[in-house]
């Protein structure tokens, strides 16, 4: 039965013939966007481009702005300066219009704790103008979801499968999503990747918010480096460089002065230790400067030459850890 | 003060204690220590303490019994003493509704129980924790007590105050103690509500039992009849063991039941009786149908749907009293007319003619029903305050719906929630009125009903200005502006309130319709503000951040 669903999907198709900003090449835009809590949280001046159809991976420690950051894209709270466009719109003016193009999923949510998943989902399918349960259906069986249940019977990796079907389920040309994969068992997490990956070869663009590196790795296409509300970096996964560094393990035949590698820009956690009447002289060294050290190391007497690539994972842990380096 | 569970409740309730204990004390402090000016040492003395005996005893219905008014501690039983067993029993079952629910429902009871102790010692370290808060808001009351007796050169000693404190803690209990039982059956909410709600009612049948023979029985099953037994702060009564001994006996044997539930039932579920056992099933999603429900097609359906038991609920206790009240209401109305025409006090409130049905009505039933319907107003703020507190509103809000639509939606919902609650308690007392052969003035009956509502409405309007600046003390905010308000009404000429602000009470607009016939042109000012606070609310909530 289709429950009083023309109203809302006549909404959002005549929404669909005219005010989105079909041409914006940008699924989302910020400019000098402020939002401050007092002194110690919020964000400043980020201006952050998201294009149409990408995945974009929005990465940070705790409390470094990322939820605000998309909080602020769903007007649920408003800036301090600066401004937003979502798909060509302006995120405050225009948020209703938004809101019927985008997916949102919070990093933490309640739902209603005596209502099934079933009833959770054709609720919010309702408030959007209705949704077709076989895809509603499909998707809960692909996460393993038994949605006969009821809310406050869900364990929290359920409630997180009702919360990604919500987001995805209609189809949106935008998902904003915070930890999507947040309690998810790895079998799930990896069919939520294909479900992302189907939602981006449909065209919707994807911002999400995530801790794992390995995830980001796999499916974004572009990434963001949030720290302290301020934005530090942005780059595809793969042009990246400046961020990798190599781990390095020199075994020296004589002695080394430790002097002149501290001196090289670049290099990072020096140590010197001696095995078996050799110095080894152990480090880490930012790609670019990879040629620099390897010159000095050849002044002396080389036993043996270890390089390691770090995981992206020690990469961005690096990299959130070094205040300096990220100013 | 995090060294156990025991040390670590207490810690929680630090503040409450700081803010009930010292308020209170500090009432008691304040009214004691007026004692002396009220009647004066002047030749008039023993006819304003007759005038004021009858006056206090046309309020039996409220305030119970009251004796030795002409004593210290009879006039602070008159004063806060006789509502103080619900004053304290309002704290102690809103903690002890969250004793153990509030720790489940935030999730962290699992870590708690999962540390090396037994779940009875749990619960009794919490019951502990909950009983030395109560000590502590106590003792600033006995403090206030027995200050303000010094201090008005009262004979009343330390020890006969200790008795009354002890009196008053344990009817706390009681409810205490039921709010906690409660709450191994169902969420903290509704157990805090049937709690509050069977206090209210056996408070009220209680002082309505001590005036009405036919009632009498119901004592014996009333925990304030075993409450009033006691008063220690009147000579001629003193304290009465056996009723103090009976309230320690009915808080043993809710705890007990209590613990013995928490023992039995499973962390994050309810107490059942009957344990079902079924095999696990997973359903299929393309098995289960799909939910055709109407009240899911929209918010404003489902909101509707969300307080449709409390619609029932709320609506079918307070006809039950109606009912007690109408069922005996010939056999009593003479006695009435008799007892309540010794005073003037009537006559002041607004009720000139005692023998006409619509006046005794409006006295017994309107006078506490527009409060009921104010409370019910408030809970239907919280209702919607809670949609944010608890971190619902945020997918609510990403869907796509404009906040003001959103919170009118919400605003209806409350709005016909209440009115159907209140029609279905205008039905009901039509019945009664026809079955039971009173007759009523149909037109004034509709005007005091209809005007209930408004009195509604406009508590929803406030409560939503209030909640579109701050939903974490909205409620709050609403529920004291209605006490404070009712109590401004209700007690205007004894406070010798100003008038221009007894005028703002909500209470006063509503007046005695039933007798009066309602006041359209205050309607109309009440329906307008209604509207201009909604607007307001809609225009804050259109600005601010919603909070996670």
């Amino acid at each position: 039965m289709e429950v009083q669903k023309t109203e809302a999907q006549k909404e959002i198709n005549k929404s669909n013939s005219r005010t989105v900003a079909t041409d914006s090449s940008f699924a989302i835009q910020t400019e000098k966007l402020t939002k401050t809590y007092g002194h110690s949280r919020g964000i400043t001046e980020l201006n952050l481009e998201v294009g149409e159809g990408e995945v974009f991976g929005f990465l940070g420690p705790n409390g470094a702005g990322k939820t605000t950051t998309i909080r602020l894209l769903l007007n649920l709270i408003k800036p301090n300066s600066g401004r937003a466009t979502v798909l060509g719109l302006d995120s405050q003016r225009d948020s209703v219009e938004i809101h019927k193009h985008i997916g949102y999923l919070p990093g933490e949510f309640s739902l209603y704790p005596g209502l099934t998943g079933a009833e959770t989902l054709k609720y919010f399918a309702n408030l959007r103008g209705g949704v077709d349960w076989k895809v509603i259906t499909t998707m809960a069986e692909r996460l393993e979801l038994d949605m006969s249940k009821k809310f406050r019977a869900y364990s929290r990796g359920n409630k997180q499968k009702v919360g990604i079907i919500q987001a995805l389920m209609h189809q949106p040309r935008l998902l904003v999503l915070d930890e999507p994969t947040s309690g998810l068992d790895p079998l799930n997490q990896q069919e939520v990747y294909k479900m992302l990956h189907e939602a981006r070869q449909a065209g919707s663009s994807v911002f999400f918010s995530s801790h794992i590196m390995s995830e980001v790795e796999k499916i974004c296409d572009r990434v963001g480096i949030i720290r302290e509300g301020k934005l530090v970096k942005v780059g595809g996964i793969s042009d990246l460089t400046d961020l990798k560094s190599h781990v390095l393990e020199l075994t020296f035949a004589g002695t080394v002065p430790l002097e002149e590698f501290k001196k090289l820009a670049g290099v990072d956690h020096l140590e010197k230790v001696s095995i078996n009447s050799h110095e080894v002289l152990r480090c880490t060294v930012r790609a670019d400067m990879l040629d620099a050290v390897v010159k000095t190391a050849a002044k002396y007497p080389l036993v043996n030459f270890v390089s390691r690539e770090p995981s992206l994972e020690d990469t961005f842990l690096d990299y959130y850890r070094d205040e300096n380096r990220a100013n | 003060m995090l060294l156990n569970i025991f040390l670590k409740t207490v810690r929680d309730y630090r503040r409450q204690i700081l803010i009930w204990g010292g308020g209170l004390g500090l009432i008691m402090l304040s009214y004691g220590a007026a004692y002396s000016s009220v009647f004066g040492e002047g030749p008039n003395r023993a006819k304003l303490i007759e005038d004021y005996r009858k006056t206090i005893d046309s309020f039996s219905i409220l305030t119970g019994k009251v004796y030795d008014i002409d004593t210290f501690g009879g006039y602070i039983n008159v004063k806060i003493g006789s509502v103080m067993p619900v004053l304290l029993g309002i704290w102690a079952l809103l903690v002890g509704s969250a004793l153990v629910r509030s720790e489940e429902e935030r999730g962290s009871l699992d870590l708690l129980a999962s540390t090396p102790r037994t779940r009875v010692s749990l619960l009794w370290q919490k019951e502990a924790g909950l009983l030395v808060a109560l000590v502590g808001i106590l003792i600033p009351i006995w403090l206030g007590l027995t200050l303000a007796a010094i201090i008005s050169k009262a004979t009343l000693s330390p020890f006969d105050a200790a008795l009354a404190c002890l009196n008053w803690g344990l009817a706390a209990l009681v409810f205490g103690a039921l709010a906690l039982l409660f709450s191994q059956l169902t969420s903290r909410k509704i157990a805090a509500s049937w709690a509050g709600g069977l206090m209210a009612g056996t408070y009220l049948l209680n002082n309505l039992s001590q005036s009405v023979e036919s009632l009498k029985w119901t004592g014996y099953i009333n925990p304030f009849y075993y409450i009033s037994l006691s008063q220690p702060l009147a000579i001629s009564v003193g304290p009465n063991w056996g009723g103090m001994v009976v309230l320690a006996l009915i808080i043993v044997l809710e705890v007990g039941v209590a613990v013995w539930m928490f023992q039995q039932r499973d962390l994050n579920g309810y107490f059942e009786l009957f344990k079902r056992s079924s095999a696990v099933v997973v359903t299929k999603a393309r098995k289960l149908p799909e939910p055709t429900a109407p009240w899911l097609s929209n918010n404003f359906g489902f909101g509707l749907r969300a307080t449709w038991t409390g619609i029932v609920v709320w609506a079918l206790s307070i006809s039950a009293y109606t009912l007690l009240m109408l069922a005996s209401f010939n056999d009593i109305k003479g006695s009435m007319v008799d007892l309540l025409g010794n005073t003037d006090i009537y006559k002041q409130l607004g009720f000139t003619n005692l023998t006409s049905n619509e006046n005794l009505l409006s006295l017994f039933i309107f006078l506490f029903l527009v409060l009921l319907v104010a409370a019910y107003a408030v809970i239907q703020v919280a209702s919607w305050t809670s949609e944010e507190n608890e971190g619902r509103l945020e997918l609510v809000l990403s869907v796509p719906q404009p906040r003001w639509r959103l919170l009118l939606t919400y605003f209806g919902v409350a709005v016909v929630s209440t009115a159907l609650m209140i029609g279905l308690t205008g039905a009901i007392f039509a019945l009664s009125c026809l079955i039971f052969n009173i007759s009523v003035n149909a037109a004034n009956a509709f005007g005091a009903f209809f005007g209930l509502w408004v009195v509604g409405l406009i508590i929803e309007a406030i409560g939503y200005i209030l909640a579109a600046f701050g939903p974490g003390w909205a409620v709050a905010v609403t529920g004291g502006l209605v006490i404070v308000s009712y109590l401004t009404d209700l007690l205007d000429q004894v406070l010798k309130i100003p008038e221009a602000l007894v005028k703002l009470s909500v209470f006063r607009e509503y007046g005695k319709p039933l007798v009066n016939g309602l006041d359209w042109l205050v309607i109309l000012v009440m329906l307008t503000l209604s509207v201009v606070f909604v607007s307001g609310a809609v225009f804050r909530f259109q600005q601010r951040d919603i909070e996670k």
